[in-house]
């Protein structure tokens, strides 16, 4: 996916940024459960990286670390609005709350958003990007037997809702 | 079988099409920006003054500035990232601002916790407690339409921006340390600790770079000095204490190194603990925060090695009431009795203020339990408020504690 390998020549940042962006909005997009808080997140994340390219370049996967940025960030933004936020979401009644419009089966949407921010970021970076278990879980810093659970809720909640078994 | 790859083939093809989406997104705008600039090039052509075109330079420069404005309130207004470790080290090479090393001074770290008010005075009676009074809930209307914002699209050139937005950076002093002030957040990184002292920088928002050693023990990682508390059904992630083996237990510290003082014991199992994701420049050492029984709130650093992530997930067909404390008005002063409507997520508004001690009365059927709020002070800094059932009298009052927390 980071499409580089060791002792290539480090590649520009505009065409890292070219290739990168889409898939980093997705996930930071489904971790934020917000398109366009993704896409700024997005924008965050490789604006950091723009910063530090000089050394980000020569790593294995500065994919990998963007993307860690990047959900950190979506978790983080949860996190620190915290109570706050969901307090005033709540008060405001779901009713007026209006999901953002993304692409795809809405279907499908509906059912990741009901996924705790953690387990949507293991299964936009297994089911889009076929990331194996172990490299999610370095992605995200956490162990892989928590990666694992994560995705085996995930799974199964997924499937529950979307009509099909867990495995 | 079939039907798990139904399910995943779902996911996927949603995906793709989400990720195609974004990326048709992201040429629009870049064709807009091109177009804008284009079209303000052509209207300076029109009146065909060289003053004019003299001008586009300027005007250009300042629409370019405008939306990098914008962008860094975006980036103020959200958290920082929190850096990988091996980039949080890498800037200490490019700026050389260490000249000594201090000898360090071990001390336990002084952080924001639950305060609870003072205790009346045991003599003396005790003044009626206020009451807080029901006023008839007011139907929240819905929130105007807001215009979707237009992120900036940063400039792919490979080089960073002449004049970098301030950040919230990667952590907060927990008392005062040469420049920087207690509570002071934004504080970067720039090299490595040495001898239990990290060389950090602070740009502030005029471009002023300060920049200091100052002792591990005074730092906090800018998400934890938020102290968090664990409220169930809202805190989504804490971790627990993991292949500790009893009696063995694992040592909270003053500070990221064996060398610092033990401030608290964690055992075998003990979860609920808020741990910073903040990749830092200490190793497999992280900062931790907890509740303890006392109602205090133990922090510090602790092995990273020893803590797995505690999966809980949270189920949003719970009703979280009663939620929100609105304080109003709410300037610097931080006193409770500033408190004055309290909000529930059924629409119930109670009006009233603590008494000196903390305490109000509520209704006896509104559940003060998990009763929470918060408000923003200037400065990025913030109190929340929690409630406690104290005590349960005949009149069909329950009397509630409010507790504040401020960081």
């Amino acid at each position: 996916m980071d499409g580089r390998t060791t002792g290539a020549l480090p590649e520009d940042f505009a065409t890292f940024y070219e290739r990168e962006f889409a898939a980093i909005a997705l996930i930071a997009g489904t971790t934020a459960g917000d398109r366009t808080v993704g896409e700024d997140i997005a924008q965050e994340a490789l604006a950091r990286a723009n910063e530090r390219w000089a050394n980000l370049a020569n790593f294995d996967k500065p994919g990998a670390w963007v993307r860690r940025v990047a959900i950190n960030l979506a978790l983080d933004d949860r996190r620190r609005q915290g109570s706050r936020r969901r307090a005033v979401e709540q008060l405001e009644a779901s009713a007026s709350r209006v999901p953002a419009t993304r692409a795809g089966d809405p279907v499908v949407w509906a059912a990741v958003d009901t996924l705790p921010p953690r387990q949507r970021s293991v299964v936009v970076l297994h089911y889009f990007e076929d990331r194996p278990v172990a490299e999610v879980a370095d992605i995200l810093d956490i162990s892989v037997s928590a990666t694992t659970s994560h995705l085996h809720k995930a799974r199964t909640a997924l499937a529950a809702r979307l009509g099909g078994g867990s495995r | 079988m079939t039907d798990d790859a139904n399910f995943e083939d779902r996911l996927r093809a949603t995906f793709q099409t989400e990720a195609a989406e974004l990326a048709r997104r992201k040429d629009r705008a870049s064709s807009d920006d091109a177009m804008r600039s284009a079209a303000l090039v052509e209207e300076i052509d029109d009146h065909g003054s060289n003053a004019n075109r003299r001008m586009l330079v300027p005007l250009l420069a300042a629409a370019v500035l405008l939306v990098a404005g914008v962008a860094g309130v975006i980036a103020l207004a959200r958290p920082s990232a929190e850096v990988p470790t091996e980039l949080a080290t890498a800037g200490a090479t490019a700026r050389a601002l260490v000249t000594a090393t201090p000898t360090p001074t071990p001390t336990i770290t002084v952080v924001p916790t639950l305060v609870e008010t003072p205790e009346a005075g045991t003599e003396g009676a005790r003044p009626p407690l206020p009451t807080a009074v029901l006023v008839t809930p007011v139907p929240t209307p819905p929130p105007p339409p807001t215009p979707t914002p237009v992120p900036a699209t940063p400039v792919p050139t490979g080089t960073p921006a002449p004049q970098d937005p301030p950040r919230s950076g990667d952590f907060c002093m927990l008392r005062t340390i040469g420049p920087f002030a207690e509570g002071t957040c934004g504080l970067e990184a720039i090299g490595a600790v040495v001898d239990g002292w990290l060389p950090v920088q602070l740009v502030t928002s005029a471009g002023l770079q300060n920049a200091d050693l100052v002792p591990v023990d005074a730092l906090a990682p800018g998400v934890g000095i938020e102290a968090p508390r664990y409220v169930p059904g809202l805190s989504e992630v804490t971790w627990c204490v993991s292949d500790i083996v009893a009696p063995d237990t694992l040592n909270v510290r003053a500070g990221p190194s064996t060398d610092q003082l033990i401030v608290g014991e964690l055992a075998e199992g003990q979860c609920r603990i808020f741990r910073s994701d903040v990749p830092h420049p200490f190793g497999n050492w992280t900062w931790v925060a907890l509740d303890q029984p006392d109602g205090q709130m133990l922090t510090g650093w602790a092995s990273s090695l020893y803590l797995r992530e505690e999966v809980q997930p949270v189920d949003d067909t719970v009703p979280r009431r009663p939620i929100l404390v609105r304080a109003e008005p709410f300037g610097s002063d931080l006193d409770i009795p500033d408190v004055s409507e309290f909000r529930f997520v059924d629409g119930t508004v109670l009006i009233g203020n603590p008494d000196s001690d903390g305490r109000l009365q509520i209704p006896a059927n509104i559940d003060p339990v998990g009763l929470i709020g918060s408000a923003p002070l200037p400065g990025d800094r913030f109190c929340a408020f929690t409630g406690r059932l104290e005590a349960i009298d005949g009149d069909g009052y329950h009397v509630l504690r409010v507790l504040q927390l401020c960081a």
